[in-house]
């Protein structure tokens, strides 16, 4: 050991008595106490604050869900934000409250590349598994109470009620089809079972067979959707968007198709028509949505 | 090695549940190391309780009796380090006055008052973990596997801390 610290050691000392250890130590019961009562009470606002938000994302989550399950049986019924107006507007358009009306409804919500993506791709889950307890609470449409419910469960109830794989089996045997809102119904069973292939022809004999029907405009744009997102067919999609846009030119789907065209036949590898189309789109929307998704597949910096 | 609390170092069997009695009996340690660390006592009754107060849950979880001692050596030396790093502070900005470390010395001639002042003045200048290290192994009289594990650093760190310290206190003191 060194000198200086041997010096230290000898000379520096705590004058540490009882009465000065029994002091601390009842200083030291004190603050344990208070420490304990400070833990005691954070303690307690995180159980609640954990709670509260537990509970309140459970609400959400069923309020969700019940929204999902009420567009899939009886289609949007009020806008709730712009990422669906289309799909709202077109599925008032429709004047139909059916699933059919709804499954158009998630076509055109798709219009806005991610946003509308993700608000189809819940109402497609939802049309697949909706929650009983969900629907039970749901609200209808005076118009669509009226509608008389089938007794003997066909493939339009199982498809209305979400069971697309089943409706699929008996769809085999179904050529009643006729009706556009039929045809959109079977077209959204097709789309929902993995068979999109199948899905076209229902929905180009809604927009030959009822070009006059408020769903054919929506029947024109999932068809596109198909083309471009599920079987790779970017021409064809183009045709699509073009005659869904011809079909309502005015109408809540116009400018998404107008930008889902540009989007095609940038995909199609037509670069001289997309940027055609999209000066187009600009020219009518320069305030559009679909803006930023023209500007790039348009080619316009 | 001299030190006032030569007894209560040699209890290593009490038990780590019974905080009382591991209180009275390790109380007076900490205090020591806390005030040959600090060099002042007005702060010696505060580290004691956030020594007791931070050292309790680990205390319960100490399996062998003997490893109580160190464990207290070590907490004391983290707080104490926290204490002479923010008096450092402090003391950059003009609000902490230089101890007059006289007042920590009892029994000492004239002569080695004044070492003691100038020795404390040297390792005030240190990187406090120097300080620290040397203080551990050449005041408390700690092994150097000892002084590295309080530290919490490894052997050669430590060695080369203790090292460090003495030779500025060499130039120093010579």
């Amino acid at each position: 050991m060194s000198q200086v610290g041997d010096v230290i050691a000898r000379a520096v000392r705590a004058e540490w008595g009882e009465d000065r250890a029994a002091a601390v130590a009842v200083q030291l019961q004190a603050r344990r106490r208070r420490r304990t009562r400070v833990r005691a009470v954070v303690g307690a606002v995180a159980v609640v604050s954990i709670a509260v938000v537990v509970l309140w994302t459970r609400d959400q989550r069923a309020e969700d869900v019940a929204v999902d399950a009420t567009h899939a049986q009886w289609g949007p019924s009020e806008p709730a934000a712009s990422a669906s107006a289309s799909a709202s507007a077109s599925a008032s358009a429709s004047g139909s409250a059916s699933a059919s009306g709804s499954a158009s409804a998630s076509g055109s919500a798709s219009a806005s590349a991610s946003a509308l993506a993700s608000a189809s791709e819940a109402r497609d889950r939802a049309l697949l598994k909706p929650s009983a307890r969900a629907v039970a609470t749901a609200p209808q449409p005076a118009e669509v109470r009226a509608v008389p419910v089938p007794v003997v469960a066909g493939w339009r109830e199982l498809a209305r009620g979400g069971d697309m794989q089943q409706a699929y089996d008996l769809l085999g045997h179904a050529d009643d089809a006729t009706t556009a809102e039929d045809l959109m119904l079977v077209a959204d069973v097709m789309r929902l079972t993995s068979h999109p292939g199948e899905a076209v022809a229902p929905l180009r004999r809604v927009i030959d067979e009822h070009a006059a029907d408020p769903r054919a405009p929506l029947a024109a744009f999932t068809l596109g959707r198909v083309m471009l997102e599920q079987l790779g067919r970017p021409a064809d999609a183009a045709d699509a968007f073009a005659r869904a846009a011809d079909l309502a030119p005015d109408g809540p789907l116009a400018e998404d198709a107008a930008a889902r065209q540009v989007e095609a036949r940038s995909r199609a590898g037509d670069a001289r028509e997309a940027k055609r189309l999209a000066i187009e789109y600009l020219r009518r929307y320069p305030h559009g949505r679909q803006v930023p998704l023209v500007l790039r597949f348009g080619g316009i910096k | 090695m001299l030190t006032p609390l030569t007894a209560p170092f040699e209890l290593v069997e009490t038990p780590a549940e019974d905080l009382d009695g591991v209180f009275r009996r390790y109380s007076g340690y900490v205090a020591a190391i806390a005030l040959r660390l600090l060099g002042r006592d007005d702060e010696i009754e505060d580290v004691v309780q956030e020594v007791f107060l931070a050292g309790t849950s680990g205390l319960r979880h100490l399996r062998e009796p003997g490893a109580i001692k160190g464990w207290l050596a070590t907490v004391t030396v983290r707080i104490v380090r926290r204490k002479l790093r923010g008096r450092r502070l402090r003391a950059m900005f003009g609000f902490e006055v230089t101890p007059d470390y006289a007042h920590v010395v009892a029994d000492a001639s004239q002569d080695h008052v004044l070492l003691i002042k100038r020795a404390y003045r040297v390792l005030d200048a240190l990187p406090v973990d120097l300080k620290i290290a040397w203080m551990l192994r050449h005041v408390e009289g700690e092994q150097l596997p000892d002084v590295a594990r309080i530290c919490g650093c490894s052997l050669a760190t430590a060695k080369r801390r203790i090292a460090a310290a003495q030779a500025a206190l060499d130039e120093e003191l010579r």
